[in-house]
């Protein structure tokens, strides 16, 4: 398995839409899911796109949320990423995650213009369509189930975790001892 | 008896809760739809008649206080500036629990699922996402919202509908998710997978 660039998508916004012609990216899921901050776009670099490697993403990306929903992730190949001769910074400063480990396997696809933002559009688009299906949901109690294992194993200190997501995690954690 | 309540309704001229008595009563939000399903002579196009006039009548801003329409409109226009994101809080949280406590729990969802002009799917899918988080819904309305949204034709709309479910974490809703067809194969997988997370 190819080593993969993974990032938090609405999985239900790229589907194919009534308004548009077969293949045409949706500008609603560009607006919603691919905000970017200086010219950047975030994501987390993973050996692959095994069940164990996302769900390292969904606890980075669970772990500096506010609360407990569900999460897509859909993953790019690096191949495809330089391929496009996009640019990677590794930017471990930039993850907002209080998983320490984690860290470091955060990146940005920097030097974003609109061009380039483009490109990284049709490549979540590819990877959510159901031909490639480079994405994979993980319900809620999957994401809790994933957070709640990280606290029993140390990983996650759960005071680091925001109040709502706490509460949840400490209800999940005692209920189940 | 049904048809006399929509009837009677379009005598009196709707207001919000004869509007939401006529909506969930039935269990189905959709009444046009329903309507259009009894058959297609002459007495079910004259209540399709009626069920469209009223649909019309709900869904104009003289059936709810300025002050409702004008509450609502700013929370779409919060969904509007910022999508709603997985495991983030949005700014129309604060303003959906305060719109819930001046204008009632039922407010919210009769906006949502009257299919107002409004709201276009992708706005009605974020609705639901945070009618979701919103704790203070009853069960008759988490029920009315979850139908009305897996009766839409749109992927994004049923799925915001379950992952409402999942947030409600309401037991009754399993049996409505299982009675659901679904053609999208990974909604289809989600469903299963809400259901029996909520059934326990």
């Amino acid at each position: 398995m190819s080593a993969v660039f993974t990032r938090k998508v609405n999985g239900a916004k790229w589907q194919p839409s009534k308004s548009l012609a077969p293949g045409e990216v949706s500008a609603d899921a560009v607006t919603a899911d691919l905000r970017t901050t200086d010219n950047e776009l975030s994501f987390w670099a993973c050996s692959s796109n095994d069940e164990a490697e996302l769900r390292e993403t969904v606890l980075a990306l669970a772990t500096g949320g506010d609360r407990l929903d569900k999460m897509d992730v859909a993953w790019i190949e690096r191949e495809a990423v330089h391929a496009a001769q996009l640019t990677i910074q590794e930017t471990p400063g930039h993850a907002n995650t209080p998983v320490e480990s984690l860290k470091g396997r955060h990146v940005d696809v920097a030097k974003l213009d609109v061009a380039r933002l483009g490109i990284v559009a049709g490549l979540i688009h590819a990877a959510v369509s159901a031909e490639k299906k480079q994405w994979r949901r993980f319900a809620r109690s999957e994401v809790l189930a994933v957070v709640v294992a990280a606290v029993r194993s140390g990983r996650v200190a759960i005071d680091t975790l925001k109040d709502e997501l706490r509460k949840d995690v400490e209800r999940a954690v005692l209920s189940d001892k | 008896m049904r048809l006399a309540k929509v009837e009677g309704l379009g005598t009196k001229r709707a207001t919000p809760s004869n509007y939401l008595e006529l909506v969930w009563d039935a269990s189905r939000p959709q009444f046009v739809l329903e309507a259009g399903s009894i058959g297609e002579g002459p007495e079910a196009r004259a209540v399709k008649e009626t069920m469209l006039k009223l649909r019309k009548e709900m869904t104009e801003p003289s059936i709810v206080s300025n002050e409702a329409e004008s509450d609502f409109r700013s929370i779409l226009g919060q969904i509007d500036a910022e999508p709603v994101e997985d495991g983030k809080r949005h700014p129309a949280e604060t303003a959906m629990a305060s719109f819930a406590k001046i204008h009632g729990t039922a407010a919210l969802p009769m906006f949502a699922a009257s299919w107002s002009p409004l709201v276009g799917d992708s706005r009605k899918a974020a609705l639901l996402r945070l009618l979701g988080r919103c704790p203070l819904l009853t069960a008759r309305e988490r029920k009315a919202l979850l139908v009305s949204g897996l009766e839409s034709d749109d992927v994004e709309v049923r799925d915001a509908a379950v992952q409402a479910a999942e947030l409600w974490e309401d037991a009754a809703a399993a049996a409505l998710l299982r009675a659901h067809r679904e053609t999208v194969p990974w909604l289809a997988a989600y469903i299963e997978q809400v259901a029996k997370s909520i059934a326990g």
